[in-house]
C-alpha cells in the first residue's frame, strides 16, 4: 500500500457485494481434486487420472463439470499452514491467526457481514454502497454451524449467522424460524402475532418488542421467499445435480439457495459441506461426494455468470487443510488419506478474481510447495480486499476486551503477500 | 381475521394495537402483586426455582407452595431447592464458565480431564465447600489433568505463559483479568505422559516465594477484601444482572463472612432480602431472559423433545444422549444450535459478560416459527393427559405449566374456543410469552 499509484487503483476498485463460502469440512484431498499428480507413483494416485481444463491445466478425473468452465474460476495449488488439527487448523483458515494470543477472533464471513450493517457507534462500511439493509441477518449458514468454534468470535451474538437448519434438498426448505411451520396461511400467521402480542401481561420492553418485530419483518416479508426453492424451474433446480434414484443433491440445492440469497443481497454466505475427513477407505468414499461437489459448483459459477452477478460474488471453496500425498493402505485406514495442511489446494471465483488462472506449484506428489506457497491469511486477506473490506485495518472489539485488534495479525506477515496477481 | 402487516413493525400502529388487546402498560398487579408491591407467591416460587435450580417448578411444586399456610414457607422452600441435585448441575455449570471448563480450543483442557474436573466442582458446590479452601485447593494441587481433577485450573488458560496464568487466575478469583501477579506462576510447567493427551502439572525449580502457594498467602492477606467480594459480586450479577454498589456489597460480604464463605449461607441471607421479594415492573425486581441452558431443559421438559448436541468436537470424541439436561453438559466445547443462539458462553475468557442473555430477533424468529418447536408443542398436547381434558382445563393446565400461575377469566375468554384458538396454540402462545421466556 506504499505505493500511491496502487493506492488510486485500489480505491477506484468495485467491490465484491456478497462472499459465497463453500467450506468443505474435514479437508478434500487436493489429489483428487485441483491437483492431481497422473505421473506420480501408484500408492499416490491410485492409478486415477486427470483430464484437462478448458484453459490447458489439468484437473482430476472427477471433476468433468469443473473442467469445462475453467474460465469461472481460478485455483490454487499452493495453499499451506503448520496444524493438522481440525479446530486449530479451522480457525487459521477463518481467522488468518494462529489461536493462543487468548482473544477468539472472529471469522471471515462475520467480519465482512458485520462490516455491512452500519453502526456508526462502533463501525461504518468501509464502501458506503456496500450497505446492506435487508430483513435476513447478513450473515447466512447453510445448514448446520461449524461447531468446534465461535464464528463470531469476540464480535458477539449479534454479529452471528443465521443457521438455517433444515434440508435443501427436501420437498419443502424448512428454514427453522423464517418458513412458517405446518402449513399455516399468512392470514393464519398475521393472526397468530395479532393475538400473541395481546396476551403478555407485562409491561412493554423495548428490547423483546424491537426483537419481535424485526422477526416478524422477516416472517412476512420477502425473506422467507428467498429459501423457496419450488420458485426455481425444475431444469434449472436439476442443473445443480442429481442423485441416482432421481432426488436433488443437497450440496446443489444448498448452493442454488447461495444463488438466491446472492439475489437478495446477502453479503455473506457460507455452507458447511461436511463428509470430507476420509481417513479410511479414501477412493471408495470420495468418488460420490466429488461428483456432487463438481456438478454443483460448477453450476453455481455459470448460473451466477449468466445472471451476470459473477462479477460481485466471490466464490471460494477450501477445506481446512488437504490430505497425505501418499495413501496409507494398512489395516484399519484400507486405503486412506490423514491431515495434511503443508500443501494443499484451494478455488477462488468472481468479485474481482480473474478465472483460468493457476496459482502456485507443488511437487510431483504435493508432499512440498514449489513454488509461492499461499498461506491462510494472504487468502482471506485477498478476499477481504476485494470484498472492500480492508485487511490491515483496525478493528474495534466491543465487549470485554480493552486493545484494539487488527483485522489480520501483523505478527504473521505472510510470506508471499495476498493474490495479486489473480485480480483482475 | 384480517390485520395490516404495518402493525407489527413497531412504532405507533403496533402501540395501538397492544392498546386495543389487554396488554398491560404497568405489570398487571391482579397477577403478579397482589399484595402491595410484593411478588404473588407463585412469582416467588417460581423465581427460587430458577434462582437455585436452573429450572421451573412443576403445577404441583407451585400449587403445594401457593397452598401452604406456613409463615417460614419461603425459608424452608430455598432450603429443599439447595440440597437438591438440581442446585448442584446448576451452579456447577455456573462455576465452569468462570473457571473455563471445556475440551477444545482456546483451553484445551481435553475431554477426560472435563469430566473430572467437572464432577469434582460440582461435588464442591455440593458440600459447600468454604470459598478460601476451594481457592486453596486448586492453587495447591499438582499432578495429572485426569487423576487430580483440581489441576485442570492451572491448566485452563489460554496461554501458558506467567502472565496469561495470571490473567486467568485473577479473573476467575479476583473478578479482574490481569498480568501483574505473573511471578507466583512463572515456575507452573506442564509434562506430557505417554497416555494420549495426558498432562502433568508440576512447579519447576525456581525462588521459594514464586509460587501459587504464595499467592495463596496474598489472597488471604492483601487482597482479601477483593477476594472475598469476587464470589458476592458473582452472586449479585447472577441475581440482578449487575455489580452490587459498595453499601449492597459491605451487606453482602458481611452475610457471607459469618456464614463461613460458604455460598448456600450467602444465597439464604439473599433469598430473604425485601429487594428479591418485590413484584415486577418498573422500580422493582428486574427481569432476565432465561440462560440458553436453562431455556432449553424447560422447553424440553415441557414438550418432552429431545435435544441435539454437536458433540463431535473433542477428540476423543464424546457422544451426549439427547435426553442429557444442557445445564449438566460439562464441556463447553460440546453445544447444539439452540445453545448457541441463546448465549451460551464460550468459556473462553471467564468473564461475567461473556454470557448473552439478550434477546434478539433470531431467537423470537426461532421461537416464533420453529417447526421443531411447533412439533414438539403438538406432541406436547396430543398426550392424553392434555388431550382429554376440556378446551377451558387445557387451557388452565397449559397456564400452570408455563406460568407456573392459573389463567384469569379475561385470558380465559381471550382463549375461548369460538376463537377457534387449538391447545397447540395456546401453548404457542404462552412459550412466545416475556412472562415465560423471562425470569421476572
Amino acid at each position: 500500500m506504499n505505493n500511491p499509484a496502487q493506492k488510486t487503483a485500489s480505491s477506484s476498485r468495485k467491490f465484491a457485494k456478497s462472499v459465497i463460502e463453500i467450506w468443505l469440512w474435514g479437508g478434500p484431498s487436493q489429489l483428487e481434486t485441483f491437483d492431481p499428480k497422473p505421473g506420480a507413483p501408484h500408492d499416490y494416485n491410485n492409478g486415477l487420472k486427470s483430464i484437462k481444463s478448458a484453459n490447458g491445466y489439468e484437473l482430476h478425473e472427477w471433476l468433468p463439470e469443473l473442467a469445462k468452465c475453467s474460465n469461472l474460476y481460478s485455483i490454487i495449488r499452493s495453499m499451506t499452514h503448520p496444524s493438522p488439527a481440525h479446530e486449530t487448523a479451522t480457525y487459521l483458515m477463518q481467522t488468518g491467526r494462529m489461536p493462543g494470543d487468548g482473544i477468539t477472533y472472529p471469522s471471515i464471513g462475520a467480519l465482512i457481514s458485520s462490516s455491512r450493517v452500519f453502526d456508526p457507534k462502533k463501525r461504518k462500511p468501509a464502501v458506503a454502497d456496500l450497505r446492506y439493509e435487508g430483513d435476513l441477518p447478513p450473515f447466512v449458514v447453510l445448514t448446520h454451524p461449524k461447531g468446534r468454534f465461535s464464528e463470531v468470535g469476540f464480535l458477539g451474538e449479534e454479529c452471528a449467522p443465521l443457521v438455517t437448519g433444515g434440508r435443501a434438498s427436501a420437498k419443502r426448505f424448512e428454514v427453522d424460524g423464517i418458513v412458517p411451520p405446518g402449513g399455516l396461511t399468512r392470514e393464519q400467521i398475521v393472526d397468530r402475532f395479532s393475538r400473541a402480542s395481546r396476551i403478555d401481561r407485562l409491561p412493554l420492553d423495548a428490547e423483546f418488542e424491537a426483537a419481535g418485530a424485526a422477526a416478524r419483518e422477516i416472517i412476512l416479508g420477502k425473506a422467507a421467499d428467498t429459501f423457496d426453492l419450488t420458485r426455481e424451474k425444475e431444469q434449472t433446480r436439476k442443473r445443480y445435480g442429481t442423485t441416482q434414484g432421481g432426488g436433488y443433491t443437497e450440496i446443489g440445492q444448498q448452493l442454488l439457495a447461495a444463488r438466491r440469497l446472492v439475489e437478495y443481497g446477502i453479503p455473506y454466505i457460507s455452507i458447511n459441506y461436511s463428509g470430507w475427513d476420509s481417513h479410511k477407505r479414501h477412493f471408495e468414499t470420495m468418488k460420490r461426494p466429488t461428483a456432487e461437489m463438481d456438478m454443483a459448483v460448477s453450476a453455481l459459477l455459470t448460473d451466477l455468470n449468466e445472471r451476470g452477478l459473477l462479477d460481485t460474488t466471490i466464490v471460494w471453496l477450501s477445506g481446512e487443510f488437504g490430505r497425505v500425498p501418499k495413501v496409507d493402505r494398512q489395516p484399519p485406514w484400507n486405503g486412506g488419506r490423514n491431515h495434511f495442511p503443508r500443501c494443499f489446494s484451494a478455488l477462488v471465483a468472481g468479485g474481482g478474481f480473474k478465472g483460468g488462472q493457476v496459482v502456485g506449484v507443488s511437487d510431483e506428489t504435493t508432499d512440498h510447495v514449489k513454488e509461492r506457497p499461499v498461506t491462510p491469511q494472504d487468502f482471506l486477506g485477498s478476499i477481504m480486499e476485494l470484498a472492500g473490506v480492508d485487511p490491515d485495518d483496525r478493528f474495534p472489539n466491543p465487549r470485554w476486551l480493552k486493545e484494539y485488534g487488527s483485522v489480520m495479525n501483523p505478527k504473521q506477515k505472510s510470506q508471499c503477500g495476498r493474490l495479486k496477481e489473480i485480480y483482475v | 381475521m384480517q390485520v395490516s402487516r404495518r402493525a407489527f413493525l413497531g412504532g405507533a400502529a403496533a402501540m395501538a394495537l397492544l392498546r386495543d388487546g389487554f396488554a398491560a402498560t404497568s405489570a398487571d398487579a391482579r397477577i403478579f402483586a397482589p399484595n402491595g408491591g410484593q411478588a404473588a407467591d407463585f412469582l416467588i416460587c417460581r423465581r427460587l426455582y430458577l434462582d437455585i435450580c436452573g429450572r421451573i417448578p412443576t403445577p404441583e411444586e407451585v400449587n403445594e407452595y401457593v397452598a401452604s399456610r406456613d409463615i417460614r414457607k419461603r425459608e424452608k422452600l430455598v432450603d429443599m431447592l439447595l440440597d437438591s441435585d438440581d442446585y448442584a448441575d446448576y451452579y456447577a455449570m455456573r462455576y465452569c464458565d468462570f473457571l473455563r471448563v471445556k475440551s477444545e480450543f482456546p483451553i484445551n483442557l481435553w475431554p477426560n480431564a472435563v469430566y473430572v474436573y467437572h464432577h469434582w466442582i460440582r461435588d464442591t458446590i455440593r458440600r459447600d465447600m468454604p470459598w478460601n479452601d476451594f481457592a486453596r485447593t486448586l492453587l495447591y494441587s499438582r499432578g495429572s489433568n485426569f487423576r487430580v481433577p483440581q489441576v485442570n485450573f492451572l491448566r485452563a488458560v489460554t496461554h501458558r505463559t506467567p502472565e496469561g496464568i495470571s490473567e486467568a487466575v485473577s479473573t476467575s478469583l479476583l473478578l479482574e483479568p490481569t498480568a501483574k501477579y505473573a511471578r507466583f506462576f512463572s515456575r507452573v510447567a506442564y509434562k506430557k505422559t505417554r497416555e494420549w493427551k495426558e498432562e502433568i502439572v508440576y512447579l519447576d525449580d525456581g525462588p521459594a516465594d514464586a509460587t501459587p502457594e504464595a499467592f495463596m498467602a496474598e489472597l488471604e492477606g492483601p487482597l482479601a477484601e477483593q477476594f472475598v467480594a469476587t464470589p458476592v459480586q458473582r452472586v449479585h450479577w447472577w441475581i440482578y444482572g449487575t455489580l452490587a454498589k459498595r453499601a449492597e456489597l459491605d451487606r453482602w460480604k458481611a452475610a457471607f463472612r459469618s456464614g463461613g464463605y460458604r455460598l448456600k449461607p450467602l444465597l439464604r441471607y439473599v433469598f430473604s432480602q425485601t429487594d428479591y421479594r418485590k413484584g415486577p415492573g418498573k422500580g422493582g425486581f428486574p427481569s432476565r431472559r432465561l440462560d440458553a441452558e436453562v431455556l432449553d431443559d424447560v422447553l424440553c421438559t415441557l414438550t418432552g423433545a429431545r435435544r441435539d448436541f454437536g458433540s463431535i468436537a473433542p477428540e476423543p470424541y464424546s457422544f451426549l444422549p439427547p435426553t442429557r439436561k444442557s445445564v449438566l453438559v460439562e464441556d463447553g466445547s460440546i453445544s447444539s444450535a439452540f445453545l448457541i443462539l441463546f448465549g451460551r458462553p464460550a468459556r473462553d475468557s471467564g468473564l461475567l459478560e461473556e454470557r448473552n442473555n439478550r434477546i434478539t430477533a433470531k431467537q423470537r424468529l426461532y421461537l416464533y416459527n420453529s417447526s421443531k418447536l411447533w412439533r414438539d408443542l403438538g406432541v406436547m398436547v396430543g398426550k392424553k393427559e392434555i388431550s382429554s381434558l376440556s378446551h377451558a382445563d387445557q387451557i388452565r393446565e397449559l397456564y400452570m405449566r408455563f406460568l407456573s400461575r392459573p389463567p384469569v377469566k379475561d385470558e380465559l375468554f381471550y382463549f375461548d374456543q369460538k376463537n377457534k384458538i387449538t391447545a397447540r396454540d395456546v401453548a404457542w402462545f404462552l412459550l412466545n410469552s416475556r412472562e415465560f421466556l423471562y425470569r421476572i
